[in-house]
């Protein structure tokens, strides 16, 4: 045996070089394994052979029934779409195979002691888990068509909406190994992870029945506009993957047991102390007190929460400008027309400054305006859209709040258009309870934001568990702080909020 | 067995620095410390064994030193590499044993060592001399045809080495090298071991087997919940955990009582008699013995035997280290004077 130490290595190997050593013998793997590789071979190959092969057979039953247009315009291009999805499903047991199968079988370690870099060993084992499901849906979408055309028939789909259709497939293939890395980062087992996965299942299985309706709807269109969306979310899950794919993460988890005494504890964990104290794995936090809550806690999750309130700060801010732009729409001033409103807007007697009550409206389950009703009817908007953000990314909180100071954005509109000034209307009725009210939907839709967002991309040490523990554990506390705001903001735009914008207004509109 | 071991004249020990040197890592996991302040060095051709319980903290200290995981506090280089700022050049020359053989079963072991030697760069035609090399050596050319998944324990384990060799590491992390060997395998992988320890690699030994620790390793660092509570060669653990040497004289007739002589030489204490003899401490055997037996002589006592009482590196860790050692009997305090207080704080606990 001779050991002779550091002669032995050659130039060393670019980046993507050594990512695709991995990638060949994570690719060699699957390959070998006739429990991915039979399945796939019967989907890309029989199953198309057998649906041409039926359709073939019953075309002209088929145009007969449904009419030309509709099995030649839609079945046949969706049975290609649909063709290409199926072999998908072995995507996640590959990727699940491949990042966390790995860990199970304690053979990960060794290639972490390898001279690769987090990044590359990502790219390594991410294309080798791609790469046969994308192959394979690829090969079923084309092989289906060739065999029907070879049968005598027209080719089943036009090229360019074919090519759309591997695209989809392709993007959604990625997605579903991006979240596939993030699941598999955050668990131990196959099994664990395998359940986890159907987080990632669903959606897809929803946006391939989009584009199921998209297609069959003539509305072509919209599959670009999902592939767009498709690649953002690819985008987003991507960087969180390469984050989160570190040595670091994937070796400290030791185990994903739950016990309800451990989530409790978690949770008593995270109450009990600060957010920095939190993030930094103190031992021992400031003992909790009114003061330190209201000094400490609350200013540090407002602090860690600013790029997400600036966010929907943003958002709500594009949703107001968009409605000065719809306001423009012909169809709009069309409408603006027809309701009267130059008319409307222009001198007419506000019956809020009349003394008159608005008892014929129901807000919050009171008759009127209330602060009490406005206090419950905003305080459950709020916690409405959070519950809604939590399960769309944010998303639908964010439209709420949109939805919701849209007509903001219409007013200014239709006062700008009619030459009128809308700032003592805005200033008036809007903005007393506005700066207090509007700043805690944003914290609270913000917060739920994060709470989403927790076990994507969870701050460094912590697992996604602990990381969804401490976004909530957040959002509780910000309402100790949300809930007041919109208490004293429901007081004012009760009792003050209509003598000031009748005081600036005048007493009209 | 043929054996052509080539040194590295650059490399001896006590001339070079460190290949290995880690000075007070900390390693936390939320608020568990795993590691407390772990300092070591590791020279080249030197093998440092760390003992201690499962749990006390070896994996970890070899996973930073590995530059797989990040320190939480401290510092460490290997061949000259900051293990958090140059972790590629530290996995360069570094080979890494880990605890589990964990191998890709599908695979062949050639393919497996192809695989490892390329992501080290190490040029196909070497690769696959050295591979051959390697598995003539651990016995497992016969079996290349195999899938890694039909290896026995001992097999994998084997192979796991291999792995960890083809590179031709400066630095090795063996974690429990032979647990899964029969004894020929793990003499076999003892033997290798010594080689390169020969060949002036720097190798840190994580193990169970007390008496493999103290076969091969130049030292021993006992870890117990993160810390380092002793290091030293095993005669000095012994020396110090154990108290001075104890020797063992055997007469050719019945023993009636210590002689007067000997009682008046210093620095001997006579531990225990019986009717063939007696035992006795000294701290100074070479100044000491001569005076015994010239005092039994004296005696009119003939002596048959003086020979040492062996003690193990067993007892000495279980002393330190074990339930035992540290709740029922404690550890004598002046067996750690030389300690910083913290520490003899943390061998008592």
């Amino acid at each position: 045996m001779s050991y002779q130490s550091g002669q032995i290595i050659q130039k060393p190997r670019s980046s993507l070089s050594r990512a695709l050593i991995v990638t060949r013998r994570e690719l060699r793997d699957t390959l070998r394994d006739w429990r991915i590789i039979t399945p796939i071979i019967t989907l890309v190959v029989i199953l198309p052979l057998i649906l041409a092969a039926i359709l073939n057979t019953l075309s002209a039953n088929l145009v007969r029934d449904l009419g030309q247009a509709t099995f030649y315009g839609k079945l046949l291009p969706f049975t290609t779409l649909a063709i290409g999805f199926l072999p998908m499903s072995f995507c996640l047991v590959i990727a699940l195979e491949t990042f966390v199968g790995e860990k199970e079988r304690n053979s990960l370690e060794a290639l972490l002691s390898a001279p690769l870099t987090d990044q590359e060993l990502f790219l390594g084992k991410f294309v080798a888990a791609t790469l046969p499901t994308v192959a394979a849906s690829m090969f079923a979408s084309l092989s289906f068509s060739v065999v029907f055309t070879l049968m005598g028939q027209p080719f089943p789909v036009e090229p360019g909406l074919l090519l759309t259709f591997l695209a989809l497939n392709v993007v959604q293939a990625l997605v579903m190994v991006a979240g596939s890395v993030l699941v598999s980062t955050h668990t131990t087992s196959v099994r664990a992870a395998n359940i986890m996965a159907s987080f990632i299942i669903l959606p897809m299985s929803l946006a391939v029945q989009l584009e199921a309706i998209l297609l069959l709807n003539n509305l072509q269109v919209g599959l670009y506009f999902m592939l767009l969306a498709l690649v953002v979310i690819l985008v987003l899950l991507l960087r969180s993957g390469v984050r989160i794919f570190n040595r670091e993460e994937i070796i400290a988890r030791e185990g994903d047991n739950v016990t309800f005494k451990g989530v409790f504890k978690g949770f008593g964990y995270f109450f009990h102390r600060t957010p920095r104290e939190a993030l930094a794995h103190q031992k021992t936090g400031l003992r909790w007190t009114p003061w330190r809550f209201y000094r400490q806690d609350i200013p540090q999750i407002i602090g860690l929460y600013k790029a997400a309130s600036l966010v929907v700060t943003l958002a709500i801010a594009g949703g107001i400008l968009l409605c000065v732009w719809v306001s423009t729409w012909p169809v709009v001033q069309e409408l603006r027309d027809n309701l009267n409103l130059a008319d409307r807007l222009s001198g007419t007697r506000n019956p809020l400054c009349q003394g008159e009550g608005f008892n014929s409206i129901n807000i919050g389950g009171m008759r009127g305006v209330t602060w009490e009703g406005l206090f419950i009817n905003n305080t459950v908007a709020v916690l409405f859209g959070s519950a809604l953000s939590v399960v769309s990314l944010g998303v639908a909180g964010i439209l709420i709040l949109m939805v919701s100071t849209g007509p903001i954005g219409f007013i200014t509109g239709f006062f700008f258009q009619l030459d009128l000034n809308p700032l003592p209307l805005l200033a008036g009725f809007i903005l007393p309870h506005g700066v207090i009210e509007l700043p805690a939907a944003i914290i609270g839709i913000a917060a739920a934001l994060k709470i989403s967002t927790s076990i994507i991309a969870p701050p460094a040490g912590m697992s996604i568990g602990q990381s969804f523990q401490f976004a909530l554990v957040n959002y509780i506390k910000l309402l100790a702080l949300i809930v007041p705001l919109l208490l004293i903001a429901a007081i004012i735009e009760a009792n003050i909020t209509p003598s000031i914008g009748c005081w600036l207004t005048g007493g009209t509109v | 067995m043929q054996s052509s071991i080539v040194t590295d004249p650059s490399a001896s020990p006590g001339t070079s620095p460190p290949l290995i040197e880690a000075t007070r890592l900390v390693k936390q996991f939320g608020e568990f410390t795993a590691v407390k302040e772990v300092s070591l060095r590791v020279e080249a051709g030197q093998i440092l064994a760390l003992l201690g319980h499962n749990g006390a903290g070896k994996t970890t200290t070899t996973r930073m030193l590995a530059a797989i995981l990040t320190p939480t506090g401290g510092q460490a280089r290997v061949g000259g590499f900051d293990t958090v700022e140059q972790p590629l050049e530290v996995r360069k020359i570094i080979g890494h044993l880990t605890e589990q053989p964990g191998l890709y079963n599908r695979m062949r072991v050639l393919d497996y060592l192809d695989f490892f030697g390329e992501l080290q760069s190490v040029p196909k035609k070497l690769l696959r001399e050295r591979s051959e090399e390697l598995l003539k050596r651990f016995d497992l050319w016969d079996t290349r045809q195999l899938r890694m998944g039909e290896y026995s324990k001992g097999m994998r384990q084997k192979a796991a080495l291999i792995r960890a060799l083809i590179h031709e590491p400066k630095v090795l992390f063996l974690d429990e090298p032979t647990s899964a060997m029969d004894p020929y395998s793990a003499k076999l992988v003892r033997d290798a071991i010594n080689e390169l320890k020969r060949s002036h690699r720097a190798i840190i030994l994580c193990t169970h087997n007390l008496a493999e620790a103290e076969i091969l390793a130049d030292r021993i660092a006992i870890i117990r919940k993160g810390e380092i509570i002793i290091e030293g060669t095993a005669e000095e653990l012994k020396q110090k955990l154990l108290g001075a040497p104890h020797y063992r004289v055997e007469l050719n007739q019945p023993l009636t009582g210590i002689p007067a002589g000997l009682l008046a030489i210093p620095q001997v204490k006579v531990l225990a008699n019986d009717a063939r003899g007696f035992n006795f401490e000294t701290t100074e055997p070479e100044v000491t013995n001569p005076a015994v037996l010239k005092s039994l002589s004296d005696s009119g006592l003939g002596v048959v035997t003086l020979s040492p009482v062996s003690r193990s590196l067993e007892s000495a860790y279980l002393k330190i280290a074990g339930e035992a050692g540290s709740k029922r009997e404690g550890i004598q305090e002046s067996l750690l004077k030389d300690y910083p207080e913290n520490k003899r704080q943390a061998v008592k606990m």
